[in-house]
């Protein structure tokens, strides 16, 4: 890249102006993919860390006419729940509701999400007995609620054994409990969301499971499409992100129109000693890629040490997949714009070097 | 002989017609002569120095380098030949604005494949030899119009070429300058046993010069100017 490398230390001007515009855009991109991937995380954290407890399928009631399968529509018996254990490849079956509630911590009322589930069942977190419940950290963090302190719903009150970070549903802080505190609570899970938790071996087929059970099961990764607020919010924010990385590859692909026109008399001259084609593409794209990884890291680095700063505030995550993802796809994207507009490169006639040429 | 233009035919097309630019020209240019082909503007002599250098193919004809036929050749190989066998000077020296002196000549070798001490040692040794070694890291911009020319000389001498193919090198330059220029191109020539084609209507500079032709309407003759040098 030794004619690229050279063009970037001359014409530096131009070169930290699209520089900042790439800078920018990847600050955007990756500020959005930390906040959706927060957001998402509020909304379906209850759910999608079910597989570190075994969960490996979810199995949801066939949906009345009219509505979709999922955790909008679900309500199963706790008979099928049973007659689900029996399956072909399910080792273990357990029930989950889901109820809205309140809870009172020092005089307080917070609104919460209840996972009611039965007494030592496989999939509640550790700490979820009669009398002790696991909230989530939003709860901490709204109410001050820590380990060992008290609850109260209702005229009951249970002992927090533990905060969770994982432990939240729709935005609202989840408070796992068993069934048996919940109907002492008086929380109301007749009429809410019911489904089966399910642990299965290799042999475990879904369609063959829906067609003896009548119930539909999935795992819970896919299972969070089925939440449409979830759908919804990460499907806007989705679009967002991908708009921008177009943006991004269109303000790249035409920047490098723009400077190969300009260069259009140095490449002929270029191809006349005997550059090829491949080469001055090379280089350029060369040159393109330092330019994207410089002004995309700058955006990063800004973005990420933003995001930590205001993660206590803002739902935001911090990791490789919101920051380097982002990173490298904006870079391909970037390549790929600069390589359309390099392909210009190919129609310079070196004869055109020659000054007084036809 | 290192450069032979054999019948070479080059047309373009005009209308609903076709212009001839080249007609039945034969050239050759030995080792270490300096040939010059003089001619108002449109004659044709810029049209026979791109068919010299492979920049265009002609209809009919040939053109052989070294003793070997390298018209008709491939896009790809013709950029080989130009690269290995070709060096350029251009009109108004056509610099990269963004290269010192040195990288210009850098350049070419890199386009080759060669880089490292050697390279920029060959680069330093012809800026020397053209005596612009004090301004070997200066830009264009930074230079004046005959040391930018002057580097293109350098430059187009960098992989070593056959045969050096000169476009109107004074175009751009006061006579004094234009002098030195062609005194250089001559001094080369002969120093480093190239072939030397210049395509110019300068003709006050032409002195320094072994053979000149004349070219009137894509028709090469044997100019008066050649007899009397």
């Amino acid at each position: 890249m030794f004619l690229g490398s050279r063009d970037l230390r001359h014409a530096k001007g131009r070169f930290a102006l699209i520089g900042g515009v790439v800078a920018l855009i990847t600050l955007l991109v990756v500020m959005l993919t930390g906040l959706a991937a927060g957001l998402g995380r509020e909304s379906v954290a209850a759910v999608s860390t079910m597989p570190d407890r075994g969960v490996s399928q979810i199995a949801f009631s066939q949906p009345a006419q009219g509505q979709k399968v999922g955790f909008d529509s679900s309500r199963v018996a706790s008979s099928a729940v049973k007659d689900a254990a029996d399956q072909p490849g399910v080792t273990e079956a357990t029930s989950l509701a889901i109820a809205q509630s309140r809870v009172s911590v020092d005089g307080v009322r917070s609104a919460v999400t209840v996972f009611v589930v039965e007494d030592g069942s496989f999939a509640a977190p550790s700490g979820v007995r009669p009398g002790s419940v696991v909230v989530g950290s939003g709860l901490g963090k709204d109410a001050n609620v820590a380990a060992g302190d008290s609850i109260t719903f209702g005229d009951k009150s249970v002992r927090v054994q533990a905060v969770s970070d994982d432990a939240s549903y729709q935005h609202v802080p989840v408070v796992w409990m068993t069934q048996a505190d919940a109907k002492a609570a008086g929380v109301q899970t007749a009429g809410g969301t019911s489904l089966a938790l399910l642990k299965t071996d290799g042999s475990f087929d879904a369609a063959a499971f829906e067609k003896q059970s009548d119930l539909v099961a999935m795992t819970p990764n896919d299972s969070l499409s089925t939440i449409s607020a979830y759908q919804a919010e990460n499907g806007s924010l989705t679009l967002m992100r991908v708009m921008l990385m177009l943006v991004s590859a269109l303000v790249v692909g035409a920047f490098f129109t723009i400077w190969t026109i300009q260069r259009t008399k140095d490449l002929a001259v270029l191809k006349a000693i005997g550059a090829r084609t491949s080469y001055l593409v090379r280089d350029a794209l060369g040159q393109a890629a330092i330019l994207l990884l410089i002004g995309g890291g700058l955006g990063t680095l800004i973005a990420t040490v933003g995001g930590l700063l205001a993660r206590d505030v803002v739902p935001f995550v911090v990791s490789p997949t919101t920051t380097l993802v982002p990173l490298v796809l904006l870079m391909v994207l970037g390549l790929l714009g600069a390589l359309v507009s390099l392909r210009r490169i190919a129609t310079v006639d070196p004869n055109s070097a020659l000054g007084a040429a036809r | 002989m290192s450069l032979i233009v054999d019948d070479a035919v080059l047309t373009f097309p005009d209308g609903a017609g076709r212009i001839t630019a080249v007609d039945h020209v034969s050239l050759s240019v030995g080792p270490g002569e300096f040939a010059a082909v003089t001619g108002p503007s449109g004659s044709g002599k810029s049209s026979l120095l791109a068919v010299a250098g492979l920049l265009q193919t002609p209809d009919s004809g040939s053109v052989a380098i070294g003793g070997r036929v390298v018209s008709g050749l491939s896009r790809k190989d013709a950029a080989a030949v130009r690269l290995s066998s070709i060096g350029f000077v251009f009109q108004e020296s056509n610099l990269i604005a963004s290269l010192t002196a040195a990288e210009q000549l850098e350049a070419v070798a890199r386009l080759d494949g060669r880089k490292g001490k050697a390279v920029q040692g060959r680069a330093m040794e012809l800026l020397e030899a053209v005596d612009l070694k004090d301004a070997a890291s200066r830009r264009p911009a930074q230079l004046s119009g005959g040391q930018r020319q002057r580097v293109g000389i350098a430059r187009a001498l960098m992989n070593s070429p056959e045969l050096l193919l000169v476009d109107e090198p004074t175009s751009a330059l006061d006579s004094e300058r234009s002098s030195a220029v062609m005194r250089l191109i001559g001094d080369v020539t002969r120093d480093s046993g190239v072939a030397t084609l210049m395509v110019t209507h300068d003709l006050p500079t032409l002195t320094a010069v072994d053979s000149v032709y004349e070219m009137v309407d894509g028709r090469l003759s044997r100019s008066e100017r050649a007899e009397a040098a």
